[in-house]
């Protein structure tokens, strides 16, 4: 074929192509703002129906389901996807009903579960978790494993539906092989679950923290400093192991758990705090000055460590524990980094003081 | 061989290489706009679910410190200021570094938000220009305002950056402000992956004509000004097809300065902005590319097609002719300051697609295709290249021009729909047309004056008039 033939045919072949395009932009265009327009004009009558029916004691879901229209549909299915997570009790109840009837059944939830594709099964287990479906969860607790968002989904089901399997499984499910860090879902996730019972983890992470990624060991080390009850200091001594890792992240991580657990005079004694103030990363000073500031009340260490901090952030946060613990005067022939650093704290107390 | 002959060989062959030319950078706006709807699906798709949880409850979110560097931004400063500390983001701060301003940016500031100067310096030597004053709001303890000498706009957002003592900070631009949950937004990927993620960008939309009332986008309207209109559409095709391709290509070198999210600590560790470039944005992320790759580590640079800043665009062709000249040597600037990257497998796919890419489609596409403005049609004159093919190539290229706008409209309607009436989608699908006539032309002028000024080592940046948002233009 000629070059002529070739350039010709092409050009009729895309101007189709490009009337095709601008056609079906205009039509969709049109047909959406006829919808949204009908979403707006409904969505204040559906949501008023909604909450008169929640009133009564039999809402009739299934006949109200019925007559509603496509666009009306949605906007239920919306309004009961937001309020779900917001109400308890009796009309909690009513509003899963109403979900049920609105086609989200346990078999429904169990196919997209089984499902291949990610976001119909993601769908599926996010509205698993604001209804009660136990054999739908069996059925994610089989299937949702392969792939991390669909495990870290799988836990939170678990929690959000009280499931006691989620202390055992669900640390499991997020944790996995320890290789992939979580999402900050996952992370939520975790420390929802083991916030009051974190033996579990404990247990799994004094027996596998060497064999976690990094970055996981930092998660799991994250989620732990916000724990606040049930953690024996016993079962905290691998933590101490951590603080010779190689890794600043680690290291630090590690020091921020053990601040939190303070109270236990062993564990303190268990932390070279004072070597810590001299550890080559900032990142773990950072951690440490705060750390001896919180454990000790003589503040002679951090006033001759700050002297010679080279990090800003790190002499920035000594300088701050010694405000905090008051000590207000400045060191005597202090290098210039160290006044102006002080200089700043004194103001951003004045303004604290200003401020209370 | 005759003088004649040589100009008819020379002409014959450089319509050759226009048509070659043609087909290649073609093909390559095609994989990425077709690239992009294939990710655009799948973002609506994924946008279908939410992580059931509240994230504003969870104490894992990252902190984030908005840096928002203002020079001579009197008539819009206010309220942007108002959008960016209006923001749904559990843990944030604004810090807007006023650049040697010789307006009243910096009156307004203190008037509206009753601001107090620190009596000290920074805690630390901050790599800029000499800072006057560091001043904090009595009336929103998240507003930090530094009062600095005039450096530019690199050196202004230094001064955020090495101040900030949060995880990630976000550049925006003073003339633009964002929507309410646009942070929440252009942090997912951060949320996600935040092993991994080290840079996100947002959508940059056009705010001219929309109507803005303390900081908040009431009424999205298109404007009627075909300058603008261009623009619009330019932005359209460079956000919703263009930058989600390249992103899905792992090949996102751009991060607009108007709104970028960006990990402080390695940000820090690359050296921070770049004072002595012209478009310190995209050397930042070309930076960034750079030193990951070197360093073997893993990461995720993404663009976020739903969160939304506004911004002000030029009105008129001089303002727009010295922006886009500006971009242009900014460019080229950055491709010559990271010119061993370019082809080097070593620098994986940034090196071997994303800037052989930016290098021969976006840096030369222009310069090409104006030459091609003057040589074909003469060799047509001549009677070198046959009427209908020269008539059918013309028709085809203007045909492919549009097929790419109209698509990145279809991708606009069909997803995120700021644009909501018709008659504003019929209006861009109509400046995706008229953009072929004289503007395209008009912008290859402006874009070779751009490469000789780059070629010259003219670094100016020029100023923007700022008409200001409606609430503060008054009745």
């Amino acid at each position: 074929m000629e070059a002529i033939t070739l350039v010709v045919w092409a050009t009729i072949g895309l101007g189709s192509v490009v009337l095709l395009v601008g056609t079906a932009t205009l039509v969709v265009s049109v047909r959406k703002q006829r919808k949204a327009h009908h979403v707006e004009v409904v969505k204040p009558v559906i949501t008023a129906e909604l909450a008169s029916r929640l009133d009564e004691d039999d809402p009739s879901w299934n006949d109200w389901v019925e007559e509603l229209s496509p666009p009306e549909w949605s906007a239920v299915r919306e309004t009961g996807k937001r309020l779900l997570p917001q109400i308890h009790g009796g009309e909690r109840t009513k509003l899963q009903q109403l979900v049920y009837a609105l086609g989200f059944t346990p078999e429904r939830l169990r196919n997209d579960l089984e499902s291949d594709n990610l976001y119909l099964t993601l769908r599926a287990l996010s509205w698993l978790a604001l209804l009660e479906y136990p054999s739908a969860v069996d059925t994610a607790l089989r299937t949702c494993t392969w792939n991390q968002s669909v495990r870290t989904a799988t836990a939170r089901v678990l929690f959000e539906n009280d499931d006691p399997r989620a202390k055992r499984t669900g640390v499991d499910l997020l944790l996995w092989e320890g290789r992939e860090p979580l999402s900050i879902f996952g992370l939520d996730t975790l420390y929802r679950i083991v916030i009051r019972k974190p033996e579990y983890l404990l247990s799994i992470a004094n027996e596998k923290h060497g064999e976690w990624e990094d970055a996981v060991l930092i998660q799991v080390l994250t989620v732990l400093q916000h724990c606040q009850s049930g953690v024996s200091p016993s079962s905290l001594t691998w933590i101490l192991f951590c603080l010779d890792h190689e890794s600043p992240e680690v290291r630090a991580a590690a020091l921020s758990t053990l601040a939190e657990y303070g109270w236990n005079q062993q564990l303190r004694d268990a932390v070279e705090i004072e070597d810590l103030l001299t550890d080559p990363s900032p990142k773990v000073r950072r951690i440490a000055y705060d750390v001896y500031g919180r454990w000790n009340t003589n503040l002679e260490r951090v006033v001759t460590a700050v002297q010679d901090e080279p990090d800003d952030l790190a002499r920035l946060v000594g300088v701050r524990v010694l405000h905090t613990q008051g000590r207000q005067k400045r060191p005597a022939n202090s290098p210039e980094a160290l006044e102006r650093t002080w200089r700043w704290v004194e103001a951003e107390h004045t303004a604290v003081l200003e401020d209370a | 061989m005759t003088a004649i002959d040589l100009l008819a060989g020379f002409l014959f062959g450089f319509s050759v290489f226009v048509v070659a030319y043609f087909v290649v950078a073609n093909t390559a706006y095609l994989v990425i706009h077709l690239t992009a709807l294939v990710e655009l699906r799948r973002l609506i798709n994924k946008r279908t679910f939410e992580s059931t949880y509240q994230r504003f409850g969870s104490p894992f979110l990252p902190g984030i410190a908005i840096v928002v560097p203002a020079y001579n931004e009197a008539p819009v400063i206010v309220s942007s200021v108002q959008s960016f500390l209006d923001l749904q983001y559990p843990d944030y701060e604004v810090i807007v570094v006023n650049d040697g301003s010789s307006d009243d940016t910096l009156d307004r500031l203190v008037d509206a938000f009753d601001l107090e100067a620190v009596p000290a310096s920074p805690p630390r030597e901050l790599p800029c220009e000499t800072v006057r004053d560091v001043y904090r709001s009595t009336e929103n303890r998240k507003l930090t305002v530094i009062d600095k000498e005039n450096g530019g706009k690199a050196d202004a957002l230094n001064a955020g950056v090495y101040l900030t003592e949060k995880q990630l900070f976000c550049a925006v631009d003073a003339d633009s402000v964002i929507e309410r949950d646009a942070l929440l937004s252009v942090a997912k990927p951060f949320l996600e992956y935040p092993e991994r993620t080290v840079a996100t960008g947002g959508v940059v939309r056009v705010a001219n004509s929309c109507s803005i009332t303390e900081g908040i986008v009431e009424e999205i309207r298109l404007s009627r000004n075909p300058l603008v209109g261009f623009q619009t559409m330019e932005y359209l095709r460079a956000f919703l097809s263009g930058r989600i391709g390249l992103s899905s290509l792992k090949s996102l070198m751009i991060i607009s300065g108007a709104f970028g999210l960006f990990d402080t600590r390695l940000v820090r560790e690359v050296g921070g902005y770049r004072s002595d470039t012209i478009t310190e944005d995209m050397e930042l992320v070309v930076r960034m590319h750079r030193y990951l790759n070197e360093c073997d580590q893993e990461y995720r640079l993404e663009f976020v097609p739903e969160p939304v800043i506004w911004t002000e665009v030029p009105e008129d062709r001089t303002a727009l002719s010295r922006q886009r000249r500006r971009w242009h040597r900014g460019l080229f600037q950055t491709l010559t300051m990271h010119r061993k990257m370019i082809g080097n497998p070593n620098y994986g796919v940034t090196g071997m697609f994303a800037l052989p890419f930016f290098m021969g489609v976006e840096g030369f596409g222009p310069l090409v295709e104006g030459l091609g403005y003057v040589i074909v049609p003469l060799a047509f004159v001549l009677g070198i290249v046959d009427t209908w093919f020269f008539i059918s190539f013309l028709l085809l290229a203007i045909l492919l021009s549009m097929f790419l706008s109209w698509l990145s409209v279809l991708s606009e309607v069909a997803s995120y729909r700021r644009y909501e009436r018709p008659q504003d989608v019929a209006l861009l699908l109509g400046y995706g047309i008229l953009e072929n006539i004289l503007y395209r032309q008009w912008k290859t002028i402006i874009l070779w004056r751009g490469f000789v000024e780059f070629l010259r080592g003219v670094d100016s940046w020029g100023a923007m008039e700022r008409k200001g948002f409606d609430d503060e233009n008054g009745p």
